[in-house]
């Protein structure tokens, strides 16, 4: 029997960012996946080299775009770290709220994106719909849409007064419930359950095994989230992990459908928990720390890991940055042999890659 | 097969989500980041604001008193107009508009003598700053 080697990517309409992989197929199901990364490389961790600790802050949340907010919240958690101090109470509760807003709005992202993927496009603009109201909550409290820019070296910039947050509780309640309505077109529709259910199985043992994170580990069955290490604010906020046990593509849409409303549930109840107080730290600038630290924070695709260096110079040694979807890589390459040609990008995009995030 | 019809109809009732722009715009959020204005009357020249942009899209000249700003490489963190010791930067709650033409904006203050002055005191109109 013949084999044939089709490329997939790095430009096709469902990938929102440039990735190549080499699909060899035997009779329209594939039977190697190899991929080509590199298109979208921008050298971001070296220019730690030409940029101080507090303009590192808006370079990281350059990584990428989706989740700005937490890589500048992991950086800053990691350079406090160095300097032995710690946010106040009022901003870690800040950067959680901030941190869990973009969580949903990556996640609705996705799960538009995946309408889209599967040719459902009515549900992909409603999820789109709903997305540009997070984007509104972001815009009226910390001032950007989606590369926020709140966090500081010691603090946040931002505190919304009173006013803000009420009209924010109320407008995640609204979110959630228009949020809910789309739950039985975007879960139980047979034309999704048909495409995706028993596509792209990841067993658990293998997402163990190839160090797989985030919602994509989670839809194997590991019940594994970096906020359940407490950081920041998580430990005052009652959380518990979104898992699902199939490990198939219906599995990783439910995990991310389920956890936009797990966020939005925790917004809410950072909003109620907020204490009073300052926001930010006053600093002995330029902060100058020495010593290296490694920080990990859940990102809307699975853990990200900050690894610092510093030698007591207003600039950071080195910046090392691990993001999750370069741990999900390989599971992607064990989910698609014995996919059809046509589940291919279903699969691709059921674990939300991130290549700009991976390619730095 | 027929969820997604009770959406449907509600939007038919709610009208488009979507706005008729340019004709039709929102007003920005108060404190939205958006352009970079300079009181050039106010400024000292110090150049802090470049010394700490991340983008730096800010080029200050003390001696022959050009204060230069690219709106292109600019990222509207604001932080330039927080760090500002004059008190006369502040941002917009409007953003850049849409250009066919790349161009920078250039303000003449006053040139810096040699030595410098004492640094002024913040006016008592001092506009709202990136503060908490």
């Amino acid at each position: 029997m013949r084999h044939t080697v089709i490329p997939f990517g790095p430009q096709h309409p469902v990938l929102p960012e440039p990735i190549h992989l080499q699909l060899t197929i035997r009779e329209e199901r594939v039977i190697e996946a190899r991929p080509a990364l590199g298109f979208v490389h921008r050298g971001l961790e070296r220019l730690v080299e030409s940029r101080d600790i507090a303009q590192m802050v808006q370079v990281v949340e350059r990584v990428c775009g989706i989740c700005s907010m937490i890589h500048a919240h992991c950086f800053c958690m990691g350079v406090e770290a160095l300097l032995g101090i710690e946010a106040p109470p009022r901003a870690q509760v800040l950067r959680v709220m901030w941190s869990e807003l973009h969580r949903v709005q990556s996640h609705l992202l996705w799960l538009g994106l995946f309408a889209d993927c599967l040719g459902f496009e009515s549900l992909f603009m409603q999820f789109w719909r709903i997305r540009e109201r997070i984007l509104d909550l972001s815009e009226a409290t910390a001032g950007n849409r989606v590369i926020v820019s709140v966090n500081v070296i010691g603090g946040v910039r931002r505190d919304p007064d009173d006013a803000q947050l009420a009209w924010m509780s109320a407008e995640i309640d609204r979110i959630e419930e228009d949020l809910r309505r789309l739950e039985p077109a975007t879960l139980d529709d047979p034309t999704v359950r048909r495409r995706t259910v028993g596509k792209g199985v990841l067993s658990r043992a293998q997402a163990w095994e190839l160090g797989a994170v985030g919602p994509t580990a989670r839809a194997s069955g590991i019940a594994e989230d970096i906020r359940l290490t407490k950081y920041a604010a998580y430990g005052r906020l009652y959380f518990e992990p979104v898992v699902e046990t199939d490990g198939d593509s219906h599995a990783r849409l439910r995990v991310r459908f389920r956890e936009a409303l797990a966020s939005l549930d925790l917004v809410r109840r950072a909003i109620r928990l907020l204490p009073a107080g300052e926001v930010r730290l006053k600093l002995k600038e330029p902060p100058a720390p020495h010593g290296e630290t490694v920080v990990r924070v859940e990102q809307p695709r699975g853990e990200l890991v900050y690894y610092l260096k510093g030698s007591g110079e207003k600039r950071l040694d080195r910046v090392r940055i691990r993001t999750p979807t370069f741990a999900n890589l390989p599971a992607l390459l064990v989910m698609l042999p014995g996919v059809s040609l046509s589940d291919v990008p279903v699969v691709t995009l059921s674990i939300d890659p991130c290549i700009s995030c991976t390619e730095r | 097969m027929f969820e997604l019809a009770p959406v449907i109809l509600r939007n038919l009732l709610r009208g488009p989500a979507t706005r008729r722009y340019p004709l039709v715009t929102r007003e920005p959020f108060p404190r939205a980041r958006g352009e970079i204005e300079n009181e050039i009357s106010r400024c000292t020249l110090c150049g802090l604001c470049a010394r700490r942009c991340p983008a730096r899209c800010l080029e200050v000249e003390p001696q022959s008193g050009r204060w230069r700003w690219d709106p292109f490489v600019c990222v509207y963190c604001g932080v330039c107009v927080e760090t500002c010791p004059a008190h006369s930067l502040r941002q917009k709650e409007t953003g850049r508009r849409p250009a066919t033409s790349r161009e920078t904006v250039l303000l003449q203050g006053e040139p810096r003598r040699r030595g410098g002055g004492a640094r002024p005191a913040p006016p008592p109109d001092a506009p709202a700053r990136e503060r908490p």
